[in-house]
């Protein structure tokens, strides 16, 4: 049958002070950030690979504003053109009292570069709440979690009109994301990153779901099961992947984190 | 040796680090002061998240009369003792008695 491992980088931002890197499954979220990044290696019937993940630099700008530029790729011979997909992004995030606002310019292509999106997004998120296990982990239930809300705007620039569908030429499409985290005990963590699009035009909706969970055997060297079911952009074609195997990755602050898989898609 | 906050009363080190104790402890669930040291980390040990850490600006400003600049909270302080040198630095030794 299948399988052999991968996978994952260990970006280390020592000697940048302020500035640092981070890889993981993408730079949707920070919790994104926290799955891994995987590459795999299927030789059960024909070699194919699977390529998920991203990186995201960042850091601060003046005294209260910071700017990330990231990558991301669900890619590889496994997945088809339409469920592959590339991203890159340029982020600002600033303190509102309360809140943290966040202005993005995103580029978004399919596996065959057949569509091309362009989207300058806004997006917000409260900076967290002791009592409802917002932004910091409650002592009883181990959980932890945070909303962002955020509208797109945006511009098909290539790809048929029909390829672009659900949102064609011009769009606007509002989200709500939630990220998860969950540690039910010392060296298991459980993430998850969940989205659902209201797209304006044709009032539809489409939902993505990534999740994994790692257990630390060793210096940061990890099992973990990933998995990624829904419709995300560009295309919103359906596509769902299950991943399970051994990682490795370092933080950009040195901490250990879980990483890796090998493939049963 | 004391230094002075913005607003004229001064602190020694171990104050202020038994107020940042306080408020690290206060917005922490199920969080003490006395079971935090120096070199507990805020995210890896207490579970805050990147943003949560812009929580203690408030109090520090309320209680501490320093203002802290929110990219070095979220960019350099990692642990207790990190905020606790971050506020010392930012005190003012006690200028000579006119």
């Amino acid at each position: 049958m299948v399988v052999v491992l991968l996978v994952a980088a260990a970006p280390q931002a020592q000697a940048q002070r302020r500035w640092g890197v981070e890889i993981g499954h993408s730079y949707s979220s920070a919790k994104a950030l926290h799955q891994p990044a995987t590459f795999t290696l299927n030789v059960a019937d024909s070699v194919t690979t699977d390529i998920q993940g991203g990186v995201l630099v960042g850091g601060p700008i003046g005294s209260s504003a910071s700017l990330e530029f990231g990558l991301r790729a669900l890619a590889g011979s496994a997945r088809s053109k339409a469920e592959s997909e590339y991203g890159a992004i340029v982020r600002g995030y600033a303190a509102l009292g309360e809140w943290v606002g966040a202005l993005s310019g995103e580029y978004e292509a399919d596996g065959g570069f057949d569509v091309q999106k362009g989207v300058l997004g806004a997006e917000v998120t409260p900076l967290g709440e002791m009592r409802w296990c917002l932004g910091v982990r409650c002592a009883r239930s181990r959980l932890q979690w945070r909303p962002w809300l955020g509208v797109g705007v945006g511009n098909s620039f290539r790809g048929a009109r029909e390829l672009a569908a659900p949102e064609g030429r011009t769009f606007v499409r509002v989200y709500l994301r939630g990220e998860v985290s969950w540690v039910p005990r010392e060296g298991v963590e459980l993430n998850l990153e969940a989205t659902g699009w209201y797209l304006a035009r044709g009032s539809e909706g489409r939902t993505n779901t990534t999740a994994s969970m790692a257990v630390d055997l060793w210096k940061g060297v990890s099992m973990t099961t990933k998995v990624q079911v829904g419709c995300p952009p560009p295309r919103f074609v359906y596509a769902r992947s299950l991943s399970v195997g051994l990682g490795f990755v370092l933080r950009r602050d040195g901490e250990a984190a879980a990483l890796g898989s090998a493939d049963s898609r | 040796m004391k230094r002075v906050d913005d607003a004229g009363h001064e602190w020694e080190e171990a104050e202020v680090e038994a107020a940042i104790k306080e408020i690290v402890a206060a917005l922490t669930p199920g969080g003490t002061s006395g079971a935090l040291k120096r070199a507990t980390r805020l995210e890896a040990d207490l579970g805050w998240d990147k943003w949560y850490k812009l929580k203690v600006v408030k109090p520090v400003k309320k209680r501490l009369h320093e203002t802290l600049e929110d990219n070095v909270v979220l960019y350099e302080v990692k642990t207790v003792g990190d905020l606790v040198n971050y506020l010392w630095s930012r005190m003012d030794e006690p200028g000579p008695v006119p």
